[in-house]
């Protein structure tokens, strides 16, 4: 899936699939040279919210556990609770986006080999 | 003695114990069809959203485009059709859910006028109320008449459970005015009534005062709501706005994690500027 970016000269690129009310974690740009017309740089962009969506919901985690584990005395203490949690999500965060990045990576040279075959068949302007 | 006159729900309420002339058998009408009138244009109406949408997308095309909402600029023939079949579906929907809707308490009302109904009268027998959330229904049986109903169902018949502040009970005794296909109750009384006197026939909002959740019995600690909750409904609808039509300001703020100089590769003037498009194989 596309979107033109002419502001920015670039084109965005999606994953394919059922993923229209979503928002994308990971995306790819395709940056335009000045005549609009050739595909010069490609970049694999990570989301800028993410960071702010795991904060508040790591958040509204320990307040919810918090509030639950405090009336529970043989629960264990919510620091190593809480601790064992976000090395969970930090290690299984790290190995997620290393995946998603490499997907990504392979969604943007099929994009450009389809273009290059384009080109080839003569469809493309040169 | 105390008599309390209510709006056309109860005509009589004995508070003392003495025995009321104007009402001997003792019984406190707490849901009448025909008081309550068609509730259920709510539910046919929630199809007109759809209906407005349709509209908007298959006969206002060029509001859609200025809007710059993507997933609904819709191109090709193909889609052209389907946002017509869109809207179409739409209509159906809202038209024959009236239909049925009205066309059912239509006859509600007619058998309750004319006094069509069944009438079964006894006390309250295994009895099962409803938890809050809902599954199972709410059920009891009276002289060996089974009776089942939820406040989540559609209906123009009686359906206000206990957890949801309804007035029967297991020590219930009571007096129905029922439609024999399907057991709808159309009136209900209940003998020596001791409970609010309120329109047990009026609907839910689906944006409850924190006032009426605190009133009804709900043992989980998860109802107990702060003055913020119903903040986050109007929430997920105006993200569910946001996603829509801030997805390219949004993607343009990603963080690059990795740049690559690529070959240069020219594109075909098919993909033409500002839509949304895709490569020939997609």
């Amino acid at each position: 899936m596309i979107f033109w970016d002419r502001e920015n000269r670039a084109i965005w690129l999606r994953p394919r699939g059922f993923n229209l009310i979503q928002v994308p974690l990971t995306t790819a740009k395709l940056n335009v040279d000045a005549s609009d017309r050739s595909i010069v740089e490609d970049e694999i962009r990570f989301s800028s919210g993410f960071p702010f969506v795991m904060a508040l919901f790591l958040w509204t985690a320990y307040r919810l556990f918090s509030a639950a584990m405090a009336a529970n005395a043989n629960a264990p203490p919510l620091a190593l609770f809480g601790g064992i949690a976000a090395l969970v999500i930090v290690i299984g965060g790290f190995l997620n986006l290393r995946i998603l990045r490499s997907r990504m990576e392979k969604l943007v040279q099929d994009a450009l080999s389809e273009l290059k075959d384009m080109q080839a068949l003569g469809l493309a302007p040169r | 003695m105390m008599l309390r006159i209510d709006r056309g729900l109860s005509q009589v309420w004995k508070d003392d114990g003495f025995e009321d002339p104007m009402n001997p058998d003792r019984f406190v009408k707490v849901f009448d069809v025909l008081d309550s009138g068609f509730r259920d244009w709510i539910f046919s109406a929630f199809g007109l959203i759809f209906v407005a949408i349709g509209i908007v997308i298959a006969v206002f095309p060029k509001i859609v485009k200025a809007a710059g909402i993507p997933f609904l600029d819709v191109q090709s023939r193909t889609r052209r059709f389907s946002r017509y079949v869109f809207l179409g579906f739409a209509i159906l929907w809202t038209t024959i859910s009236f239909s049925m809707t009205y066309s059912q308490y239509h006859r509600h009302k007619a058998l309750a006028q004319e006094n069509g109904c069944r009438i079964v009268e006894g006390p309250v027998e295994h009895f099962v109320p409803m938890p809050w959330a809902g599954h199972p229904v709410e059920s009891f049986s009276v002289s060996g008449v089974l009776f089942s109903y939820s406040d989540f169902n559609v209906t123009d018949g009686f359906n206000n459970t206990s957890s949801h502040g309804g007035p029967i009970n297991h020590d219930s005794y009571v007096r129905i005015c029922y439609d024999p296909a399907g057991n709808v109750i159309l009136r209900l009384e209940i003998r020596d009534f001791k409970g609010e006197l309120k329109d047990y026939g009026k609907t839910e909002s689906i944006f409850p005062k924190r006032g009426d959740i605190q009133k009804l019995d709900i043992k989980n600690p998860a109802m107990q709501m702060p003055w913020y909750d119903n903040l986050f409904v109007v929430l997920y609808f105006l993200d569910f706005l946001a996603i829509q039509t801030l997805f390219l300001p949004y993607i343009r703020t990603f963080f690059a994690s990795r740049r690559c100089p690529s070959w240069i590769v020219q594109f075909p003037r098919v993909l033409s500027q500002e839509r949304k498009s895709s490569f020939a194989t997609a």
